[in-house]
């Protein structure tokens, strides 16, 4: 045997199984800094027509099946330039915040479609999906807190906005936060 | 060694004396058109010294190791959406349709030489990558690690397979559609596979336990590429026997074969250590007929020729059929009707393990019957004939697989610049989109291959009539119930292509 070639060879796999992931990290990285425009805050939102909800949570392959995300309560502050990153985790979503006249906007699985806004003033505002996903896409659940000057999210307790009780798969997560399925 | 090397069956053809270089005319049983062979390693330049070179093998598994570990990563942290996902569109889509209409039918078991899932497992048991080892603790000449036990006798057939495959493709909805399920099992299959070969001796892990190796084994019978020795002669003066034990040059077949007098492609992993190991250059590598291999061993094989042909059945049914009940049925863990999932699975099983062996015996019996002569044994009859199944299966997935492909081919394009579907454009490929094709196109590319899978099925069956009944008279009568059944099948599969 020459121990070599049998050293080298493995150090080349060895590298490999770090250089993989490593490789993913960056490509991910440059993907999201490429949607940043300074000073920005950037949230990423991922539709999941299953439960009905918009989540920051990341969902991907190894949770979606497990657990139902929790409904986006997205917090920003009052003039603040934002951007959202749109996911999908299923199907084809649209996303739009009527009352500030975002969107709608399409949201393919797959793709990463990008909203940005400047902050109005500050109170919860709904977000909505105008793309029939599923039995809950009249209500999906999800919302945008804009934060005044000094104010917190204790300001905007949970039932400023009423319930939305249309969707069979929402149980208990359309009046509490999270639930499972 | 196992069992499943050392046979004394005569073989239905004349595929034992085997020539030297280039075409070689050989006698078959039962007349038809002498088989040809043309010797590879003699007419392409290069190939010889190609796969005599020790790193051969690694240098084709590490790239495809790499990728399907990028494939598992994506399949944890990517899309959970299927067709966004690279584990799903190359895994499933691509790979199969590759597998299934190039590889097997015209390079064997070649998929095995560049598979990756035993590559830690075989790492370990050798202790090396490249280089060999003589000595001892080991197996035959080659100094190897772990425990080399002994695969138990029981199991060393393709039953294990057999079921294994079955389950898996019960659940083949939850497979295509969610990535963390292909994480599971791909991740499993490397999993078992290093344990397996720790335990055990050599590749008993893709003899007895891969699930993938059951159709490629018995589909590779067909394969137009076999690795065989050139002179009997020259093996019965061999002291050597490298081949099968071992020396300084490679390792011992590490599947359990005597490559010397190997006499079907079924358990040949196309390793290509028996090139490098044989001092007399007596094993090559040639192209040969269509169908050349034709005798099933065991009722093992002939259960998976069953297997195979009834899932063909059950996913044109489920993909190109019009009964969305039963799509819905198999699609159980998405539409949540578990019941009917249970009812699908149920009769998937009762088809593949009953049912399909049920009438095909029946036509077997019949055809004994009407035949005549003096009484053959059932079970040869049975085994013979059950090699039908193997040309029109694997015609009949081929053409199964051509509209996956050409439904799916956008995707694999686009899955190529965002493999995890987190909205990269690697390539500026990501938002491909497939020209809309033409249906009708399809079935000019399935209707022949349904027409050659029935004209090999037919022409080996009838072949074997005559091997076993002799005259032409009884032949043709000893063979057309099954000819009849073999032909409804065709229809079937027809129906449900065409529509
Ligand atoms: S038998 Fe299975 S695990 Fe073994 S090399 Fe072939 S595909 Fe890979
Ligand atoms: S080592 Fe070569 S010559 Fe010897 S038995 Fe094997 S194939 Fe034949
Ligand atoms: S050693 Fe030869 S016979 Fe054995 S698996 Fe490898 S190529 Fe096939
Ligand atoms: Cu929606």
């Amino acid at each position: 045997m020459n121990w070599k070639i049998e050293i080298a060879s493995a150090l080349l796999v060895l590298l490999s199984l770090v250089a993989a992931p490593a490789w993913v990290l960056h490509v991910e990285s440059e993907a999201a800094a490429a949607h940043e425009a300074s000073p920005a805050r950037v949230i990423t939102l991922t539709a999941v027509a299953a439960g009905g909800i918009w989540t920051e949570e990341e969902v991907a392959g190894h949770n979606y099946w497990r657990r139902q995300p929790e409904p986006a309560r997205t917090v920003v502050l009052s003039g603040e330039n934002v951007v959202i990153r749109l996911k999908s985790a299923d199907v084809s979503h649209s996303f739009s915040i009527p009352e500030l006249e975002v969107g709608p906007v399409a949201v393919e699985p797959g793709k990463v479609s990008v909203v940005r806004f400047v902050a109005p003033a500050p109170g919860e505002y709904l977000i909505q999906c105008s793309t029939r996903c599923g039995p809950c896409h009249e209500e999906m659940l999800g919302t945008l807190v804009v934060l005044g000057s000094g104010e917190t999210l204790a300001d905007y307790p949970p039932g400023l906005l009423p319930p939305r009780t249309k969707c069979p798969n929402h149980g208990s997560a359309a009046h509490s936060e999270g639930g499972d399925r | 060694m196992t069992g499943k090397t050392q046979n004394a069956d005569p073989p239905n053809e004349g595929t034992v004396a085997v020539g030297d270089k280039g075409r070689t005319a050989q006698p078959r049983v039962g007349g038809g058109s002498p088989a040809w062979r043309l010797d590879l390693l003699a007419v392409i330049p290069g190939l010889r010294w190609l796969v005599k070179r020790r790193w051969l093998q690694f240098a084709v598994v590490f790239p495809n190791l790499v990728f399907f570990y990028l494939f598992l990563i994506a399949g944890v942290f990517g899309s959970p959406v299927g067709n966004r996902n690279i584990i799903i569109i190359f895994v499933w889509i691509l790979w199969w349709f590759l597998l299934i209409t190039l590889m097997v039918p015209f390079a064997s078991r070649v998929w095995c030489t560049v598979c990756p899932f035993p590559f830690f497992g075989e790492w370990l048991q050798r202790g090396a990558l490249i280089g060999t080892r003589v000595g001892k603790p080991g197996v035959g000449r080659n100094r190897m690690f772990g425990l080399n036990l002994r695969w138990p006798k029981a199991l060393s057939n393709i039953w294990l397979q057999n079921f294994g495959f079955l389950g898996l493709c019960t659940f083949s909805v939850a497979l295509v559609t969610r990535p963390i399920v292909s994480v599971f099992v791909l991740g499993g299959l490397f999993v078992v596979a290093t344990i397996l070969h720790l335990v055990f001796r050599q590749r008993a892990f893709c003899n007895y336990v891969c699930p993938v190796s059951g159709f490629l084994s018995l589909y590779s019978m067909t394969s137009m590429l076999e690795v065989r020795s050139k002179e009997a002669e020259v093996c019965s003066k061999c002291a050597d026997k490298g081949c099968l034990a071992g020396n300084e040059s490679g390792w011992g077949c590490p599947w359990f074969m005597y490559p010397s007098r190997m006499d079907r492609n079924n358990y040949c992993g196309l390793c290509t250590e028996c090139l490098k190991t044989c001092p007399y250059d007596n094993m090559t590598l040639r192209l040969r007929p269509f169908c050349s291999d034709t005798r099933i061993k065991g009722y093992d094989e002939s259960w998976k020729a069953f297997i195979m042909l009834t899932l063909a059945l059950a996913y044109s049914m489920t993909l190109l059929g019009p009964w969305a009940t039963i799509k819905d049925w198999a699609n159980a863990s998405e539409t949540g009707q578990w019941g009917g999932f249970a009812l699908y699975a149920a009769s998937l099983w009762m088809s593949a393990l009953c049912i399909l062996p049920g009438v095909f015996f029946g036509s077997v019996w019949l055809g004994r019957l009407l035949g005549g002569g003096a009484p053959k044994p059932l079970k040869d009859l049975f085994l013979g004939w059950s090699y039908t199944l193997v040309p029109l299966g694997l015609l009949a997935w081929i053409a199964f697989s051509f509209p996956l492909i050409f439904v799916n081919g956008s995707y694999i394009i686009s899955v190529l610049s965002d493999p995890m579907g987190r909205g990269w454009d690697l390539l500026g490929t990501a938002d491909f989109k497939w020209t809309p094709y033409h249906p009708e196109l399809l079935a000019w590319i399935q209707v022949p291959l349904l027409g050659i899978g029935l004209f090999f099925a037919l022409r080996t069956g009838y072949r074997f009539a005559q091997s076993r009944f002799g005259s032409t008279r009884s032949s043709i009568l000893g063979f057309s119930p099954l000819a009849v059944l073999l032909t409804a099948i065709a229809c079937g599969f027809l129906r449900l292509f065409v529509g």
